[in-house]
């Protein structure tokens, strides 16, 4: 190592050496509402998957229980089969209310 | 402490926040530019989230440096990207620094003519005082590419001094 390269070094580490001063308490308070409202943020998305799930397997439920109802041949000519085409979509529309209601909350 | 903030422990985070920001933030103001702050909080964050790796072989301020240069790169990845997507073309690599005060002048002058790498290197091993194996764990390169870095940032720091006195 040259006495070139020495001079460098020093003056490199003056140039770039962290200023010397005490810890920056409004930093560190930034950094815990960070922390918060990463934290609230987790827990209403997994509120939001939660009931949407629990919702969505409902609407699973009253779709199967309609199928196996139109299915069967003793209850569909009383529970009218020419109806049960309808049921589905409108089953899959209210989940999709659902899903937006819950979104809207979060 | 470490083990305390893995353990869900905020005051000692708190404090381990309030020791090692200066060092973080002057890093990443050095390596990144005008950014610094929020990659400093958003790296802090990280390290809370992530509080369980931290297994305490290394020291805490540079496994914070390494989330902070990671976080780095990745959103200047995501930045040159999406202004290549809007422009057409390929960005400069070179980000200047922001000035940290009329003093620093000087320095952010001959950092802006480095690259990002050579910035951090030098930031590093110079200003911070990290040994080279230490800074190429924060950067998360092998060795020879950090002294390597150094010997080419030192070229071109003591040319441009040159340069100056020159001039």
């Amino acid at each position: 190592m040259t006495t070139d390269d020495r001079e460098t070094d020093a003056l490199l580490a003056t140039m770039l050496a962290p200023p010397e001063r005490a810890g920056d308490r409004g930093f560190a308070r930034g950094v815990e509402r960070a922390i918060d409202a990463r934290a609230a943020y987790a827990r209403a998305r997994s509120r939001f998957w939660r009931s949407f799930a629990f919702e969505a397997l409902a609407v699973g439920a009253l779709l199967a229980g309609l199928w196996l109802l139109s299915s069967a041949p003793l209850l569909a000519p009383l529970a009218g089969a020419a109806h049960w085409g309808l049921a589905p979509p409108l089953l899959l529309i209210l989940l999709l209310w659902f899903g937006t209601q819950r979104w809207r909350q979060t | 402490m470490g083990q305390r903030v893995a353990g869900g422990d905020r005051a000692a985070f708190q404090l381990l926040v309030l020791r090692h920001e200066g060092r973080l933030r002057a890093f990443l103001s050095r390596a990144a530019g005008c950014d610094a702050d929020d990659l400093a909080q958003e790296a802090f964050v990280r390290a809370w989230q992530r509080a369980g790796d931290y297994r305490g072989q290394g020291s805490y301020a540079a496994w914070i440096m390494g989330i902070g240069w990671r976080l780095f790169l990745d959103q200047r990845r995501t930045a040159r990207r999406r202004e290549a997507l809007a422009a057409g073309e390929e960005i400069s690599t070179i980000s200047d620094p922001r000035p940290a005060s009329d003093a620093a002048i000087d320095a952010d002058r001959l950092l802006g003519a480095l690259s990002p790498q050579e910035r951090a290197a030098l930031t590093l091993c110079f200003g911070h005082g990290w040994s080279h194996s230490e800074a190429a764990e924060i950067m998360g390169v092998p060795l020879g590419t950090v002294k390597s870095l150094v010997l080419r940032g030192r070229a071109k720091a003591q040319k441009m001094i040159g340069e100056g006195a020159d001039a």
